[in-house]
Order: structure tokens, then C-alpha cells, then sequence
């Protein structure tokens, strides 16, 4: 082709490579309209995303998973959540973060207290500050049991 | 027509209702006695304080007949005009000391006994009239609660109720005191959190001098003082080699770096020089400070850089919340690492600072990945050989178009 | 093959006017020529084929197909993103960001849109610049000066609406500027807060729906329209200025090397946008906060001038002043043909250099002046 388009007087084409040049210009274009079209369908397929703009609930696994006296850590976010399973049927959830540094909290079985490494802060299964310096109590979460498994709700 | 009975019978109840109604008007009266007519401002402030809420009167401090208006008479019968301040912890401990008393309020009965071991209550004994005592702190007549935001026992007010004595100058020179430490302390990192940001979790004088039996701690007990609080500092400290030493050369502990009530939030940077000031120049242990700067130095940055990068992303809506929580996570590692500093070894800080550093690190090589855009630019390079090759085409056919409308 | 086709076309030619439809459709630029809707739609075709066509030798002649091309891409990117946008001022920062983060090609569509709207603006108002050179507003004229400057005024509103929609902190504190000197101009600056939120000037949901509404539905039709009605005076009169200059055209049927031309250019602007969405990307932003005011944020860069103006008179003028004044210049500037001494005049060409470099001036500087301010 690059021959073709060296001067303006350019030779008569044979019939075939004509044609050729037509549906090479009309393929080239329709490529584009396959772009668009592929473009505009990707875009209108609604996105599989686990974040939805409403309220959103975690999941957090079975319920046979978390021990009775242990705790899980859920993240999210900024936001490190402990799911706490006092007993045979309660849940408790509370933020993870203490109030005072932002440090994160650790579960102590033993205690049953939330501890911050940082100073020594402690927070009791309502999140009321046991001990230490935190200013204010942890913020609770709902938290439930569907079918076996432990949802949380963040909102 | 009543029978006369029942009118006998109301006639009493009306008779005795008007009694009752006497009595009770009469009680306060009785109980308010007669000496705000001649001392109108001090009952006026009296009216304000817990005491008078409580219904102590006049003459249970001040005896005296207080029913009588006559000046003779009223200041007749065991009066204590409680003008000799020898007398007034002694007076205020007859009740404050009596357990039956206090023990309806929950109020501690040791304060006299504590108080009188204190270097004000030691002075008082010794006959010097200049030192506090309880009235100095609590008020005269306007005695109120601590927890009252209005008292002047209040833990906002404290350290201005201290400045009274301890704030003045010439009072404080006759003692061979430092007129400077109420000042000190309303600079320091402690008294701007509690006076500038109210946190009621900030100490105030009491908090480390104790409230009644108010002595400054010594050296071997400081570390226990500042340690009520900075558990953890004091955990690492023990630990390390300065506690003994300190404390064999009677240098006291914390306050040899920190200072005392000036204490300022302590820069990491000053760790640079600070070994050097004790251990000299050039010897090992000003390496060792140098290390650990250099360790907390450059994790925090690199925390800081990630924390950066995250509002970054964020603002170009990328998924944060995974990568901010690991943030938080580096931070409360580098939380850490400033108390375990006093352990005066590389080892607890290392760890602590690398795990930091490493989070920061991966978040930011996550980030800056996502950022890039690498594939969209990879993408913008493809698109554009298209364009150019769909441009070569279409010129070539325009030419081809124009040659034969010429030609024709 | 060919029977068969040529057979659909009859089939809708008798029960449609096709010519019609295509007159309409073409007149966006791809015809200059009147078309007669009685005529069969193949007689029609031949007839517009056989016009002399100009051929695009003259550069500044692309303006006004471009601004067809970019508020074409607008309409369909905007109405792409219109599945995912809630027009909330709860959702709506969050609706946006699903659509950068989640959606496929999300980001490329917003930022096309976006960078979509600055070119229209820009070409826009190189255009309008150039039709006060060439004297594009002489008897007869004066209606398409009117419709060029109306879909530049249409379009700033456009892309001030759309700025507000993403509800960020940017966008809201932007959108309060504006409001803001949009109330200062007399009569319509009250009008215009009243349909915009009953005269207040911050943003509430019912602003946000009525910004939402101006800028998905109102607005694009006023622009399709004033569009349409600035080339049907290109059709009515022919594409050349005032009589003199001579027309450039090739002889034959140059049709579709005029379509090449058009494919050519849309290419090359196509590749100018993607570029531009893809390098130089125009952050989400944070969440608004009515109590936090985002330092540094202005009016959009086409308001700087008048923002400059109200600024720099605001020390020793009241702001009503500066307003009537700010409205009686742009009135003016709208109603160009119809001042004394400006419709009239043989001459081809417009306004001076000299004049026209004074305008573009105090034009500059009073944006630099906005844009130092704010």
C-alpha cells in the first residue's frame, strides 16, 4: 500500500485491488464500531461488587467455627471489628480500635477483655473501658446468626 | 348537723397539720440558724456548698448559740471562730474522720491521718501556719465536690488552686521551692491536654503528688508514679539496664530526660541526642540511640508514605479499605515501638518497627501498582498504533478518491 | 443483492418520508445543502451528491462539526453513566465511585465524558472567537451568531451542572461559587437560583435533582436544538462568510472524500480524547462536607472572567452594579448583529485583529485575575 499513496497522479487501480483498498478501509472501520460495542456492553454489565451502596453485612464464617470464649477479627476498612462469642448463645461485636491511640485491640480469653498493646487499656465485653486511658467506650455492632452463620452488620 | 365528734376530730387535724407545717417551717430556721443576719455574705456563700446541701450547720463547726440574734449571746458556749489555722484540720477531721459519719457519703475517713504526712500537714505540726491546709484547697464556706466542674478541687481547676501558693514567687523563695512548676506544668503535654482539650484522663498536681498526703515522689518511686499510667513504658524500662543504675546513682528515673512538670511530647529525634549527653560522644550507646532513631525514623515515614498514597487512591476511587486497615495496623506497631524504647535494646524495637515498615512497604507496592495504570497505558499505546493505522487507511483511500475525481 | 436492498429502501419510502429524516439527520454537518423533502429519498441523495461540497481545505471550518462530534460522544457516555449515577446527595459520591471502581471501563467512560465537555467548551469558544473575525454575525447572519453564542452559554451551564453531580467536595464548593455569581447578576441570576433551588445558594437534594435534571435532559436538547438551527442557517445561506469570498469547492462529486474527511477527523479527535481521559485523569475526589470548606477550589475555568471582573470591581462597585454590568455586556455580546453599526457593512471580514486581540485580552486577564483570586 505504501507505494500507492507515494503522488497525487496515482495510476489506475485494477478492479481487485480496489476493491481490496474498500474493504480494508470498511474492515478498519467496523473494528472501531466492535470496540464501541464491546465498550458499551462491558459497561452496562452491572459489576459483581461485594460493597454495595446500602447497608452493608459481612459475613463472617459458621458459627461452629468460632469457639465459645474465643474471638475473630473481622476487617473492614479503617475499621478492625472483634466478633467476640462470650457464651454458648450470645455474639457481641465491637470495634476493634481503641479509643485513645487508634491501636488495635487484642482478645484476652482469659480476661475476657479487650487489650491495648499500646498503654494498656482495657475494654469489657460492652465495650466500657476497663482500665487505661481511653477516653470513650468501643462502638458496638449488630451482629446475628443466619443459618448457621455469623453476619455482620456495618453501616 | 356533724356529730361534734367529727368536728372535734377535724378541728384536731387541722390543729395538728398547722403544728407539723410549724415544725417543718421551723427546722431550717432553727437548723439555718440566726447568724446570716450578721453575716449575711458568708451564709450566702455557704448556701452554694455541698455542706449546706448535706444540712451541716453553722454551729457544727463553729458551736456557739446560734438560735440567739444577740451578738453576745450567740458567741456564747464553746465558739470557735476557726480564725487560727492550727485548728482547722483538726476541726474538719471531727467529721471527716468519723467512719459512722462518712460512711452514708462512701467518703474515704484517712485524709486527716494522710494529710498530717504530707510536707503540708509535717508543717502544720511544726507550728508554720503558711502551709496549705484543707480550707486553702476546698474553700472556706463554698465547699464543693470535686467531681463539681465549678470546685476548685476539680481536676481542671487544680493546678490553678495549687499556683496559689506554689505559683508565688516570694512565698515559694521563703520555702526554697520552685515558683516555676505550676507554670511548667500548664505548658507541658499534660496540662494542655487536660486545660486545652479537657481530657479528664490527663493528670493533674494530685495525680503524681498524691492529694492530701501531697509529697513529690523520690527517686525509685517516679518510675512507679508515671508508670500508673505508661504501663508499658515502665514494663520496658525495668527491663533495661537504666532502672538499676539510675536508681544506684540516685538519678532519678524518668524525669532525668523527661523533665518533671515541663514534660513535653518527646520526639522521637531526640533519642539522636540524647544518649550522647550522658554517655559521651562516640560511645556505643550513642550508636545505639542512633540506631534506634534511625529504625523508628524511617518506619514512620514509610507509614506515613503509605497513609499517603491510601488518601491518594482514595480520592481516585480505588479500593482502600483493605490497604487502610493494614495502615492502621503499621501504626499501632510504631505505638509500640515508642514505649519499648526505654528497654535501651535494638531487638523489641526492630521487631516492632520492621513489621511497620514491611505493611507500609507492601501497601505501598500494592498501591503504587494500582495507581500506575500501567495495563491503561499499555492499553493507550495499542489504541493509538490502531488510530494511526486506521488514519494511514482512510488517507490512502482519500487519495485514491481524489486521484479519480480529478482524473474524471 | 442490490434489487433486494434498494427494495427495503421503496418499501419505507412509501410509507415514511425518508427524504425528510435524512435531511434532518445530515444537517448536522454533513450536508450544507438545502434538500427537497417532496423528492424521492434516491432522487434526493443524488441531487446532495452532485452539490459542489467545500472540502475541509480550511481548517477553522471543522469547528462546528467537531462540536457535533463531542456533544454526540457526550450524549452517549453521559447516557452511559446515567445507569449507574443516583442523583442523592447520599448516593451520589458513592454512585460515582462505583462506577470508577467497579463498573468495567467505568473510569474511561467518566473521564471521556468529562474531558469531552472541557473540548466542547474550548471548541466552542475558539469558534465563537472565530465568527467575530470572519464577521459571522452581518446581515444575514444574525440568527446563527445568536444560536453559536446561546450553545456556548448552554454548554457552560451544562458542564457547571454536571461538575455538582458527583457531590464531592470539590464539586459542591464549585457549584457554590457559582451559584454565588450567578446570583449577582440582576434578573437572571434570580431566576435562575429560583429554578435552581428556590434562591439558595447551597446544594440540597432538590438542587441536586433539578442540577441532575438541567444536565441529563433540559440542557441536551436546548443544545441539539441550537444546533440544529445554526445549520439549517448554514443550509439557508451557504457555508461561506458574507458574499465575497469565494467558495471553495472542488468540482465533481466530492462527497465522499468530505465523509473521509469527516472519518479522518473524527479519529484524531477520538484519539486526542482517550488520551487525554486516559493520562491526564480528573480525581473523584472526597466526600462533600457543608461544613468544610475545600480551600482552593474556584469557578470552572470559563467562569474565571466574570468571577475576575465581580473581584476586581467588588472593593469600590456594590455587587448588584458589577452584575448589571457583567449582564448588560454578555447581552450585548448576544444581540452583537443587532447594534448600531455592526449588521451593516459590505466587507467580509468581522471586527479587526485589533479589536477582537483587545476582547480576547481583558478577556485573559480578567481569568487570570479570577483564577489568582480564587
Amino acid at each position: 500500500m505504501a507505494e500507492e499513496s507515494t503522488r497525487d497522479d496515482l495510476p489506475e487501480l485494477s478492479p481487485g485491488r480496489r476493491k481490496f483498498l474498500q474493504w480494508l478501509t470498511g474492515g478498519f472501520l467496523s473494528l472501531w464500531g466492535v470496540g464501541f460495542l464491546w465498550v458499551i456492553t462491558s459497561f452496562l454489565k452491572p459489576p459483581q461488587s461485594k460493597s454495595s451502596i446500602a447497608e452493608r453485612v459481612i459475613k463472617v464464617g459458621p458459627l461452629d467455627d468460632l469457639p465459645v470464649g474465643q474471638a475473630r477479627l473481622v476487617r473492614r476498612g479503617r475499621e478492625p471489628i472483634w466478633v467476640i462469642r462470650p457464651d454458648e448463645e450470645n455474639l457481641v461485636a465491637l470495634a476493634g480500635v481503641c479509643t485513645h491511640m487508634h491501636c488495635v485491640l487484642d482478645w484476652d480469653p482469659k480476661q475476657r477483655s479487650l487489650d491495648c498493646p499500646c498503654h494498656e487499656g482495657a475494654f469489657d465485653l460492652n465495650g466500657n473501658v476497663l482500665k487505661g486511658p481511653p477516653p470513650q467506650s468501643l462502638r458496638r455492632y449488630r451482629v446475628e446468626t443466619r443459618l448457621g452463620e455469623i453476619h455482620l452488620h456495618v453501616s | 348537723m356533724r356529730p361534734p365528734r367529727r368536728a372535734q376530730l377535724t378541728d384536731g387535724l387541722i390543729a395538728g397539720l398547722i403544728g407539723a407545717l410549724w415544725t417543718l417551717a421551723s427546722v431550717p430556721v432553727s437548723a439555718q440558724e440566726m447568724c446570716g443576719t450578721c453575716h449575711p455574705e458568708n451564709r450566702v456563700s455557704f448556701e452554694d456548698s455541698i455542706h449546706h446541701a448535706e444540712t451541716v450547720t453553722c454551729s457544727e463547726c463553729h458551736g456557739g448559740n446560734p438560735e440567739s440574734r444577740e451578738v453576745a449571746a450567740a458567741h456564747r458556749g464553746g465558739f470557735h471562730s476557726l480564725t487560727n489555722r492550727l485548728e482547722v484540720p483538726e476541726m474538719c477531721a471531727t467529721c471527716h474522720s468519723d467512719l459512722t459519719r462518712m460512711r452514708a457519703y462512701n467518703l474515704p475517713v484517712d485524709q486527716y491521718a494522710i494529710y498530717l504526712t504530707s510536707q503540708h500537714g509535717k508543717g502544720l505540726e511544726s507550728g508554720e501556719t503558711r502551709v496549705a491546709i484543707c480550707t486553702d484547697c476546698h474553700g472556706v464556706h463554698d465547699i464543693r465536690r470535686p467531681r463539681d466542674p465549678s470546685s476548685s478541687t476539680h481536676p481542671r481547676h487544680i493546678s490553678e488552686t495549687c499556683g496559689r501558693c506554689h505559683g508565688d514567687e516570694a512565698l515559694m523563695q521563703e520555702f526554697g521551692l520552685d515558683p516555676n512548676v505550676v507554670a511548667d506544668y500548664r505548658s507541658s503535654i499534660h496540662g494542655r491536654m487536660l486545660l486545652e482539650e479537657g481530657s479528664l484522663a490527663a493528670p493533674n498536681c494530685t495525680s503524681c503528688h498524691g492529694v492530701h498526703g501531697a509529697t513529690p515522689p523520690g527517686v525509685g518511686d517516679i518510675d512507679k508514679v508515671c508508670g500508673a499510667c505508661h504501663e508499658q513504658t515502665r514494663r520496658a524500662f525495668l527491663e533495661g539496664p537504666h532502672y538499676e543504675g539510675m536508681t544506684a546513682a540516685a538519678v532519678s528515673e524518668c524525669t532525668s530526660c523527661h523533665s518533671n512538670h515541663a514534660i513535653q511530647q518527646f520526639g522521637i529525634e531526640r533519642v539522636e541526642s540524647l544518649c550522647a549527653e550522658c554517655h559521651g560522644e562516640g560511645s556505643d550507646q550513642a550508636v545505639l540511640g542512633h540506631k534506634i532513631h534511625t529504625l523508628i525514623d524511617s518506619a514512620s515515614e514509610e507509614v506515613a508514605a503509605a497513609e499517603e498514597l491510601v488518601h491518594r487512591a482514595d480520592q481516585a476511587a480505588l479500593e482502600v479499605e483493605d490497604p487502610m486497615s493494614r495502615v492502621e495496623e503499621a501504626k499501632t506497631y510504631l505505638t509500640e515501638a515508642l514505649p519499648a524504647v526505654h528497654a535501651v535494646s535494638l531487638e523489641p524495637v526492630e521487631q516492632l518497627t520492621r513489621r511497620a515498615q514491611s505493611i507500609a512497604e507492601e501497601v505501598e507496592h500494592e498501591l503504587y501498582s494500582k495507581l500506575d495504570r500501567r495495563v491503561a497505558k499499555i492499553g493507550l499505546v495499542l489504541f493509538w498504533f490502531y488510530l494511526l493505522m486506521t488514519i494511514a487507511v482512510l488517507v490512502i483511500f482519500r487519495r485514491r478518491l481524489r486521484s479519480e475525481t480529478e482524473a474524471s | 443483492m442490490k434489487q433486494e436492498k434498494s427494495g427495503a429502501l421503496d418499501w419505507f419510502s412509501r410509507r415514511l418520508n425518508l427524504t425528510e429524516i435524512f435531511s434532518l439527520l445530515t444537517s448536522y454537518g454533513v450536508f450544507h445543502a438545502e434538500l427537497d423533502s417532496r423528492k424521492n429519498i434516491r432522487e434526493a441523495i443524488a441531487e446532495a451528491k452532485a452539490q459542489p461540497m467545500p472540502s475541509y481545505d480550511q481548517w477553522p471550518r471543522v469547528l462546528g462539526l467537531l462540536a457535533v462530534v463531542l456533544l454526540l460522544i457526550e450524549i452517549v457516555t453521559g447516557s452511559l453513566l446515567a445507569f449507574y449515577y443516583l442523583p442523592t446527595p447520599q448516593t451520589a459520591r458513592a454512585s460515582v465511585a462505583t462506577i470508577l471502581r467497579d463498573v468495567d471501563f467505568g473510569r474511561f467512560v467518566h473521564q471521556i465524558h468529562f474531558w469531552g465537555a472541557q473540548l466542547l467548551i474550548a471548541v466552542l469558544i475558539v469558534r465563537v472567537v472565530r465568527f467575530l473575525i470572519r464577521g459571522v454575525y452581518r446581515k444575514p447572519r444574525e440568527l446563527m451568531w445568536i444560536f453559536g453564542v446561546l450553545l456556548l452559554l448552554v454548554c457552560f451551564h451544562s458542564d457547571l451542572t454536571g461538575k455538582a453531580l458527583p457531590m464531592t467536595g470539590t464539586a459542591y464548593w464549585s457549584s457554590v461559587r457559582a451559584l454565588e455569581l450567578v446570583g449577582s447578576i440582576p434578573i437572571y441570576g434570580s431566576v435562575m437560583l429560583f429554578l435552581l433551588g428556590g434562591g439558595e445558594t447551597v446544594i440540597t437534594e432538590l438542587t441536586l435533582i433539578r442540577f441532575y435534571l438541567l444536565h441529563v435532559a433540559l440542557l441536551p436538547f436546548a443544545a441539539i436544538t441550537l444546533i440544529y438551527l445554526h445549520f439549517s442557517g448554514v443550509r439557508r445561506l451557504g457555508q461561506t462568510e458574507t458574499g465575497s469570498h469565494e467558495t471553495p469547492t472542488r468540482g465533481g462529486p466530492v462527497i465522499r472524500i468530505h465523509l473521509l474527511n469527516q472519518a479522518i477527523l473524527f479519529t484524531i479527535l477520538l484519539g486526542i480524547l482517550v488520551s487525554l481521559a486516559v493520562l491526564v485523569p480528573y480525581p473523584l475526589g472526597d466526600a462533600a462536607d457543608p461544613y468544610l470548606t475545600v480551600p482552593g477550589v474556584g469557578p470552572p475555568w470559563y467562569l474565571l472572567a466574570p468571577f475576575g471582573f465581580m473581584e476586581l470591581t467588588a472593593p469600590f462597585l456594590p455587587t448588584w452594579i458589577g452584575g448589571t454590568i457583567l449582564f448588560l455586556t454578555f447581552t450585548a455580546f448576544v444581540l452583537l448583529p443587532f447594534l448600531p453599526g455592526f449588521s451593516e457593512g459590505a466587507r467580509s471580514r468581522g471586527l479587526s485583529w485589533v479589536i477582537v486581540a483587545a476582547l480576547l485580552a481583558v478577556w485573559i486577564f480578567l481569568t487570570i485575575y479570577g483564577a489568582r483570586v480564587a
